[in-house]
């Protein structure tokens, strides 16, 4: 059977206006046959994690430039399992720093991928991690 | 073949493209024959004279170097300025100033938006104070600062909040020098984001403009930045006539509220990326030392001493990558030089470490140092514009300055390039070419070390030192330091200062002057938008996040 289509909703959270990868990426999930929605510039955290269950997507890519990239992904997290939506894959890109990997993976942010990074990489990453956790709800007892 | 044998691909390294990376076919070999239609008087002539194709001075870097400077900042004030002397003393002349994200955004430590950001690419800059510590035992007279601010509040609050500083130190502020971007074409063209209106951006870049050329003569109104629009994707023809058509807006702008274009003439300065194609940039920026040339005499009738600009050129941030980031440092002096060899009048560089954060003390050095060696060692500066006249620079150089005049007709027919910005033309333009760089790279057309090709493994990659700090902590500081502020301030003198402010805003009467007297009075850079936003009609707010403090 064919899997539906993945709805992913693609963020920038904080105050960074570095969009151009989120442009380009905004395209390359489209081409992949996604259903793309994408927030723009200036998301708190809160604003990221509502919109992601309002729309029921099946994950959230976020992509942030500054600093505090970690600290943003991790406050997602934090906000994403307390609102109800820890059945949502996230993933992360931008600048971050290999320090930051380890426990980032360990809060479910995977990916993390930095500026340069094939477009291909990302999307295989997507759809298997859609995949993975669509198989992990199915046996927990069927598609939502 | 045996276990241990590789072959040697001969072949296997050549060139994958015969184009500049903005799209202009090169041939093998130029000739004079490719010259044919420059005339030496006309189109190039002597550095220092009109049309500068060639330099702005006579002498070039033999009598004046550029402005020396790099990104030096920190989590804080005080901190920032301990390294910003370390490094003024070891030569750097350019002094910029490094606001964080917030800072950027004329939001204050605490707004919920940009809270997580405080610290992030720079340092918290919420009020005058905050520069005033920033800027603690360094000259204000005759020294050139550079804003580092690029949104229009910031770039205005920056300059209000400097001018401030001076007289409240006592510094004679005719004498202040230095730049602010105060672009407010570039900051809504490449980072579309309707909450900052256009028409707030404009007032502030003519309110500015229209004082400081009366009370800072040696201060650089705007800038026309092409650095941000190039990062956000375009290429180098695109950079120069967006930034070129913004220029004019920003002079008929000034000149309508009254300016002579002689104020203006000897300070029009565009900011540029340096990116990797070395030859480009050099072409694109003598092709635009012309163009500038004939507009400012045929357009403002200006005699030739009046039609120079001058460039401040920084390496390409988007051209360093993530992957085998030592491979930076190339980069990085690659396009220094081209910078040099265009004829720079300021160079400003990014840490090899930049696709990770603000740099490292070991990219500051490096940064610097590398400025030092290309003027002590290289023997580069001896000779002014040492290309020109090199067939292929020559040709390039024509061939770039035609097709940046195109384009700026084009704009011109589309009403100019606050009309283009309006119907959207700007920012489809920036959106396209994002993609069609990405493009470039998956399909190959570009190479890219560590990116596309000659990848390796993270785990082989040599590990590079970057700057550490707890932004955690550093958040906590400055937002205890803010709320401490807003404590101690004599809140009447904020409020009268700040209502003052907003019935400027509302009755269309210069905001420079209000807005330095609010910060001497103690309003944070929130407080200062916030009025000037109300004045003009639009939320306090411009993320509809915080609301008008209740003492106002």
């Amino acid at each position: 059977m064919q899997e539906p289509r993945i709805r992913i909703l693609l963020a920038k959270p904080g105050a960074d206006c570095h969009d151009r990868g989120a442009h380009v990426l905004v395209q390359a999930f489209k081409d992949a046959g996604m259903e793309v929605i994408y927030t723009g510039l200036y998301q708190t955290p809160k604003m990221i994690t509502e919109t992601a269950i309002q729309e029921d997507v099946d994950i959230v890519a976020l992509s942030c430039l500054s600093d505090s990239s970690a600290i943003l992904f991790t406050e997602v997290m934090r906000l994403l399992k307390e609102g109800g939506g820890d059945g949502i894959c996230v993933i992360g890109g931008g600048t971050i720093r290999e320090e930051d990997r380890p426990f980032l993976e360990e809060e479910g942010v995977t990916g993390n991928y930095g500026p340069g990074t094939p477009l291909k990489v990302i999307v295989d990453h997507i759809v298997e991690r859609v995949h993975n956790e669509r198989c992990k709800k199915t046996q927990q007892g069927g598609l939502r | 073949m045996a276990e241990n044998e590789i072959t040697v691909e001969r072949d296997g390294n050549l060139i994958t493209t015969f184009e500049t990376q903005s799209g202009i076919p090169v041939k093998g070999v130029y000739t004079p024959e490719d010259l044919d239609s420059v005339n030496y008087d006309r189109d190039l002539g002597l550095p220092g004279e009109y049309p500068y194709t060639r330099g702005i001075y006579p002498d070039m870097y033999r009598k004046r170097l550029w402005l020396k400077s790099i990104i030096v900042c920190d989590e804080s004030p005080r901190a920032t300025n301990q390294k910003y002397k370390k490094l003024i003393s070891r030569g750097q002349t350019g002094l910029r100033i490094v606001g964080d994200i917030p800072t950027s955004l004329a939001i204050d430590p605490d707004h919920p938006l940009g809270t997580l950001d405080v610290a992030s690419n720079g340092c918290p800059v919420f009020a005058l104070s905050e520069l005033d510590e920033y800027l603690n035992g360094i000259p204000l007279e005759d020294v050139d600062f550079e804003s580092a601010f690029g949104g229009t509040h910031a770039a205005f609050n920056l300059y209000s909040m400097l001018v401030a500083v001076c007289e409240n130190r006592g510094s004679d502020v005719s004498k202040l020098r230095g730049s602010c971007i105060n672009d407010p074409i570039h900051s809504l063209g490449c980072h579309v984001f309707n909450n900052y209106p256009l028409e707030v951006g404009k007032r502030l870049n003519e309110d500015l403009t229209e004082f400081a050329v009366r009370y800072t003569p040696k201060w650089h109104p705007f800038v026309g930045c092409g650095y941000d629009t190039r990062e956000a994707g375009v290429n180098a023809i695109q950079e120069m006539a967006f930034i070129i058509a913004s220029v004019i807006e920003y002079c008929d702008a000034a000149l309508k509220r009254g300016v002579d274009f002689r104020q203006l003439g000897s300070k029009i300065t565009f900011s540029v990326s340096s990116e990797i194609d070395f030859f480009e940039t050099i072409a694109k920026v003598r092709a635009t030392r012309r163009i500038w040339a004939g507009i400012a005499m045929e357009r403002y009738g200006a005699s030739t001493k009046f039609c120079k600009c001058l460039f401040a050129i920084r390496p390409a941030g988007d051209s360093l990558t993530a992957q085998q980031p030592i491979n930076n440092i190339s980069r990085i002096v690659i396009e220094t030089l081209a910078g040099v060899f265009a004829g720079a009048q300021s160079l400003d560089l990014p840490g090899f470490d930049e696709p990770f954060g603000i740099p490292s003390e070991a990219a500051e050095l490096i940064n610097l140092d590398l400025q030092h060696i290309i003027t002590y060692e290289t023997g580069i500066p001896l000779a002014v514009d040492p290309l020109g006249g090199s067939y292929y620079v020559e040709w390039l150089t024509n061939t770039i300055g035609r097709e940046i005049k195109k384009l700026l007709s084009e704009i011109k027919e589309m009403g100019g390039m606050y009309s283009a910005l309006s119907k959207g033309w700007v920012e489809e333009q920036v959106r396209k070419a994002s993609i069609d760089r990405q493009d470039e790279i998956e399909k190959k057309k570009r190479i890219v070390v560590g990116i596309n090709e000659f990848q390796l493994p993270k785990e082989k990659e040599f590990p590079i030192p970057l700057y550490k700090h707890d932004l955690r902590e550093a958040r906590e500081k400055a937002i205890t330091k803010l709320k401490r502020f807003r404590e101690v301030r004599d809140t009447g003198g904020v409020r009268s200062a700040l209502l003052n402010l907003l019935g400027h805003a509302s009755d269309s009467k210069n905001l420079v002057r209000p807005a330095i007297e609010a910060f001497k009075a103690g309003a944070t850079i929130g407080e200062v938008t916030g009025m000037i936003r109300e004045g003009m009609g639009y939320s306090y707010d411009h993320f509809g996040a915080v609301e008008r403090p209740s003492f106002l």
